[in-house]
């Protein structure tokens, strides 16, 4: 079966653990990072990039059901 | 996004580890896609997790707090899942997936783990679309 491109992701552990990620415009690329959300945004911003893709990455990356 | 219209989006793959002390890693593959939260003047994207085990949509309590959210204005809500149990509070918070717009309750919290992701869930997102999540090709399909 024919598989879509996926989105890679597997740079974020262990560099960014723990903390927000702002994606470049090809959802890949992290442009910025920052314990604090509005910070890592603005850097983005900083950037040039108006609406950044932001994601927080895990502090660890282990197998995954929805914990809380 | 007409009726007709449907949304595709790629699966994220991450390398994960199984067991924290672990060496060897593994290439996984999870359902999140990106939307972009309104509340008042101010807005951002984020990227999400799909799960249609969770009820609610759940998100970090730093979005609420970028957004301008008074959190504990909501309506409270407890959050149970494997590990335990957290405190929330329900805001109705405009939803942008692509061009498509709505408004929707989301949780937010402060006590979400460091491990785990914003989710989408059962309330606020699959009660609005038809879900596709095919893993063997990596595509996820929304349709409203």
């Amino acid at each position: 079966m024919k598989q879509a491109k996926t989105k890679d992701w597997t740079h974020l552990y262990p560099r960014y653990a723990g903390l927000w990620v702002a994606f470049s415009k090809d959802k890949e690329r992290v442009v910025s990072s920052a314990k604090n959300l509005e910070v890592a945004i603005k850097k983005a911003k900083e950037d040039g990039l108006k609406n950044p893709l932001m994601f927080k990455v895990p502090q660890q990356m282990l197998p995954y059901v929805g914990s809380y | 996004m007409s009726a007709r219209t449907s949304l595709k989006f790629p699966y994220s793959e991450f390398k994960i580890f199984p067991f924290s002390s672990s060496r060897r890693s593994i290439r996984i593959f999870r359902p999140i896609i990106p939307l972009t939260l309104f509340y008042r003047k101010k807005f951002a994207q984020f990227a999400a997790l799909i799960d249609s085990g969770a009820d609610y949509n759940i998100f970090h309590g730093d979005i609420a707090a970028y957004l301008g959210i008074n959190l504990t204005s909501g309506s409270r809500r407890n959050i149970v899942g494997i590990g335990g149990e957290i405190k929330g509070y329900q805001h109705n918070i405009k939803i942008k997936i692509e061009d498509y717009i709505y408004k929707a309750p989301i949780t937010f919290s402060n006590q979400i783990p460091d491990n785990s992701l914003a989710t989408l869930g059962n309330k606020g997102f699959f009660d609005r679309f038809t879900v596709k999540l095919d893993y063997p090709s990596k595509i996820i399909q929304i349709r409203r």
